[in-house]
């Protein structure tokens, strides 16, 4: 390993890798701010560009690509509650009231703090696990997913609020929103009320929660704009607060903890994906921090509830190369696209990665390291103009960034009925909104159907219609009991906040 | 009676429009828009086996929600849905708003994006109340075809 | 105040109404793809013919990027460009097992400037599954522009030395042995060799990632994916691929082929590869089709495209437009047949 390192050490330090990750980088980090525009799209682009150079340069363009949007999308989720990437959506419930609060620069340098640092660790463990660590993980077949899900849709319990059945009929609305679309095992069309609506492999995910967070909000916003404000509101809303305080970022410890393994762990697992890491994260945190610290309450800007998620999902991302290198399995759709690009330079990605293509590897590996401490020092410089930027006027952001919203879902699968599935998911949150529902369980729940209702029916196909297969490995027995855990504590929780409540 | 109602409307509305929507869904929904398969599947292989559930569970929890609007232990968590003195200040510019939001797909395959996109700005300044007639022209125009370009030249996305 | 709601109400009115007179002409044509320098849509329809490519040319990929067309596509965008004289630009459209694409692609205006890069599924398998606004009269084939190869991967724990003892368990032991795949084409074949009295238990995973991470994890005993998908597995020992799929591309050291097992050969070979071809709307002019063709033609015989396409486990492959389009019937009346039958 150490040789392959120092054979890797010439092929990195080339002017031509320098100036990539230092373009690469700030690249990624507007297209991730830019709602509905992810790494995705631009890694897509640049796949073409990378066809004619050498491997290691190609893929640290990719790679820089998809850093920077993870951290960029958590920008705009913070500052105007509109996540620029799917990823980022569980970063707006403790992010927004706090810059809403005026605080934006303890929020930003939260999640970049904890996005670059648990990219860190990910990728460490990446680089010395890996192998062993993908066969871990393929030992995790359907019926071993569905029980992680079942413990994620518990876990959203916690989420619920202060009424309990409203609660419940958000998470049961997600669910039935994942049902849309074709079956995941027949592939037979469901609800097609427009034709094209039951032909979708479901709805798009960016366009859910943009409408869910997004566009909800500025209609909720509408109000309050009319209104106008006093010279004092605008001054606190617009002002960047002080830094984070060395005890914030101790009482912040136990979460960025909790998202880094919840995120290591589900990056490892192929197709879990990363907004589910994320509001995972999320939920866990809120659990272990029984819903509140320092006195703020999660949900009304705790400084944990934005660092969870975002070494959530920043974690995912350099444990997604785990399968993908080693057994040449991609765990997300990006992923698939950085196999592409691998296989086109003559890297055939397998057990064998390692031998064969040591140096080129292992220089990867050194590179995403030096992205991770890039995406700090570009995401520290660009505090200030982007708070500036997004806190203007609002009667002129929230235009623009509904227009902007629309564009970018649009351009995702160019298709016009993706635009109808945010604004309906919009309207609808609006009114859930409204009635006091919360949409935050709903997206999760929505997020976790398909996969629920799949590993479900293909483990009892694996098994002829036994029901004994969920039961069966000792993997499955673990996780049964974190499941009773989890139950066991968000309903200890909800008695305590019920007792808080009078 | 009525007071209590009035205090805890949303939940009121919440519950009957749920039961709806799940009675909609169970029988009218999920029969006309999933076809079975013709030959004898197992339980599992179903389609309509999750549609059905999370129906009924649709109209089990908004029956308890509406039910429970009708308990004094309820707990409020509801903003104020309907006032009707708020008229010009909500429901108007909402409705506009919401009305804008559903032009917008049905115009863009007429219009193409620019067209479309610079009249759906102007009307979103107008409706959030900005002022400047001048500066809102041009930005409704500037924005979208900015926005084209961009996406045109940098991310290979050609808007129609 | 009154005056500034009347005004907004004035405009959203006017919008309103341009969309409901809209729904009531659908006939209205969509404007052709313009490049961003060119001005507004309703300037560029109908080019003088002679001057063909004065924009991008759209090649649509029903998948989401990502995929293996996908990539492919990329591919030939990047070769093609200068025998186009104008850039190739990829758009995916997925969703609706590819038909949504395609029905955009042979909705489009037929005027040369949007063509689509497929793999025949969508064409011979959704028109008896999700019932798509097309079918194959609509169609102008090109070319195929590749081969995708299938191989029968099983764990290498079941023992099996070839696709003889395999199948020959099969038979004794219906139902017994589970077999992922990810693709309606993969459970056309598993249906066919249930005709033939070889009954596997039918595992559909979402993709192909996931049914490879299955057959390396042990869940399942066989599965039946692209080459690509399982090569390196097979390297390193983890799954055992007993057989691959059209053998003047595609050969791995030590594996047979499909052509040394002719009872196999006889139930699936009509099936199993997967044609992947460009194709566009019906309509196009003459001389523009000529251009297409030619470019293509070239495109083909780049250097740089026949070396990527081979590195991507889909190699260069061309059979003309006249057997793609027969190949793509051939199929089109087997699935026809299979599907009737089941569901």
């Amino acid at each position: 390993m150490l040789e392959a390192m120092m054979q890797a050490i010439p092929l990195i330090a080339t002017i031509e890798v320098l100036i990539i990750m230092l373009v690469g980088i700030p690249m990624g980090l507007m297209l991730g701010a830019i709602p509905g525009v992810g790494g995705m799209i631009g890694v897509g682009v640049l796949l073409p560009l990378t066809f004619g150079m050498s491997p290691v340069p190609a893929m640290v363009l990719l790679i820089a690509i998809y850093k920077g949007a993870l951290l960029g999308g958590s920008f705009s989720a913070i500052l105007i509650n509109t996540p620029g990437e799917a990823a980022a959506a569980a970063t707006c419930f403790d992010g927004y009231p706090l810059s809403k609060k005026g605080y934006s620069k303890k929020a930003l340098q939260a999640s970049i703090f904890s996005s670059a640092f648990a990219d860190l660790i990910s990728d460490i463990v990446l680089i010395i696990g890996s192998f062993a660590l993908a066969l871990v993980a393929i030992r995790f077949g359907p019926s071993q997913i569905f029980w992680i899900i079942v413990f994620s849709l518990l876990m959203t319990g916690c989420l619920t609020g202060p009424n309990l059945w409203k609660g419940l009929l958000s998470i049961v609305l997600g669910l039935f929103l994942g049902t849309i679309g074709l079956d995941p095992l027949l592939g037979t069309p469901r609800f097609g009320v427009i034709p094209v609506l039951g032909r979708l492999e479901g709805l798009e995910l960016v366009a859910v929660l943009l409408g869910a967070f997004a566009l909800s909000e500025i209609l909720l916003n509408v109000e309050k704009t009319k209104k106008g404000e006093t010279a004092k509101q605008l001054e606190v809303r617009r002002s960047l607060g002080p830094s984070l305080s060395l005890s914030e970022i101790r009482e912040s410890l136990k979460a960025f903890f909790i998202g880094t393994v919840y995120g290591t762990i589900t990056g490892i697992i192929p197709g879990i994906g990363t907004s589910a890491a994320a509001f995972l994260s999320y939920a866990l945190a809120r659990q272990a921090y029984g819903g509140k610290s320092k006195g703020v309450k999660f949900g009304e800007g705790a400084i944990p509830g934005v660092v969870a998620p975002e070494a959530g999902n920043n974690a995912v991302s350099g444990a997604n190369l785990i399968p993908l290198l080693t057994l040449g399995i991609p765990g997300s759709a990006i992923a698939a696209l950085l196999l592409g690009a691998l296989v086109l330079q003559g890297i055939t990605p397998g057990p064998l990665i390692f031998i064969n293509h040591g140096p080129v590897v292992y220089a990867i590996f050194i590179l995403m390291i030096i992205a991770n401490i890039l995406n700090l020092i570009y995401g520290h410089l660009l505090i200030k103009p982007i708070t500036k930027l997004l806190k203007g006027n609002p009667s002129i952001i929230f235009p623009v960034v509904v227009l902007i919203s629309f564009t970018g879902v649009y351009s995702i699968n160019n298709r016009l009925i993706d635009l109808g599935v945010l604004i309906a998911v919009g309207i609808l949150s609006y009114f859930l909104r409204k009635g006091g529902v919360p949409v935050a369980p709903m997206v999760i729940a929505f997020i976790l159907t398909k996969m629920l209702e799949r590993n479900f029916r293909l483990s009892l196909s694996l098994s002829g219609g036994e029901f004994s297969i969920f039961t069966a490995s000792p993997i499955n027995q673990v996780l049964i009991g974190l499941c009773v855990i989890g139950l066991a504590l968000v309903i200890v929780q909800r008695f305590k906040e019920k007792k808080l409540l009078g | 009676m009525r007071n209590h109602i009035k205090a805890n409307l949303s939940g009121f509305i919440i519950g009957i429009v749920g039961t709806l929507f799940g009675l909609y869904v169970y029988f009218i929904a999920i029969p006309s828009t999933i076809r079975m398969p013709t030959r004898e599947v197992f339980f599992y292989q179903r389609p309509d086996i999750l549609p059905k559930l999370l129906a009924v569970s649709i109209i089990i929890i908004s029956i308890i929600i509406f039910l429970s609007t009708f308990s004094p232990k309820n707990i409020r968590t509801d903003q104020y849905i309907i006032d009707k003195h708020k008229f010009h200040e909500v429901i108007l510019p909402v409705s506009l708003l919401m009305g804008s939001f559903i032009a917008y797909p049905i115009v863009f395959p007429l219009l193409g994006y620019r067209i479309t996109s610079i009249i759906f700005l102007a009307c979103l300044f107008l409706i959030f109340g900005y002022r400047n007639i001048f500066l809102l022209f041009t930005i409704s125009i500037a924005v979208p075809i900015g926005l084209a370009l961009f996406f045109a030249r940098f991310l290979r996305v050609f808007l129609p | 105040m009154f005056k500034r709601t009347f005004l907004i109400m004035m405009i959203f009115v006017a919008l309103l109404m341009l969309g409901l007179s809209g729904c009531g002409a659908p006939e209205e044509a969509p404007a052709p793809p313009v490049s961003p320098d060119t001005e507004p849509p309703e300037e560029a329809v109908a080019p003088p013919a002679e001057e063909y490519p004065r924009s991008p040319i759209f090649l649509i990929v029903p998948g989401g990027a990502g995929g293996g067309t996908d990539v492919l596509a990329r591919v030939v965008a990047a070769n093609a460009g200068e025998h186009f004289q104008q850039p190739l630009v990829v758009r995916n459209v997925p969703g609706g097992e590819f038909t949504i694409g395609i029905t955009e692609a042979l909705q489009s205006e037929p005027d040369g400037y949007t063509l689509a890069l497929t793999p025949s599924d969508p064409l011979v398998f959704a028109p008896h599954t999700v019932a798509p606004e097309y079918d194959l009269e609509d169609i102008y084939f090109f070319d195929t522009v590749s081969m995708g190869a299938a191989a029968l991967t099983i764990n290498p724990d079941l023992g099996f030395e070839s696709v003889d003892e395999l199948l020959a368990y099969a038979r004794d032991n219906p139902n017994e042995l589970r077999i992922a795949q990810s693709n309606l084409r993969f459970e056309m074949c598993i249906e066919l060799l249930r005709d033939a009295g070889y009954e596997f238990v039918n595992v559909p995973f979402p993709g192909g990632a996931e049914t490879t991470a299955a057959i390396a994890g042990g869940h399942v005993d066989i599965s039946l994916t692209s080459v690509a998908a399982v090569q390196g597995l097979h390297d390193a020992g983890m799954a055992k691929i007993l057989m691959t799929t059209v053998p003047d591309l595609v050969n791995i050291d030590g594996v047979p082929t499909i052509e040394d097992y002719p009872e196999m050969n006889e139930i699936l070979g009509a099936i199993i590869d997967t044609p992947l071809g460009i194709i566009g709307p019906k309509g196009i002019p003459e001389e523009r089709l000529q251009f297409i063709h030619e470019a293509l033609r070239k495109t083909f015989e780049e250097d740089g495209f026949i070396a990527m396409a081979n590195r991507l486990g889909l190699p260069a492959f061309h059979v003309g437009a006249d057997a793609f389009e027969q190949q793509t019937r051939a199929e089109y009346e087997i699935a026809k047949r299979i599907i009737e039958q089941t569901r």
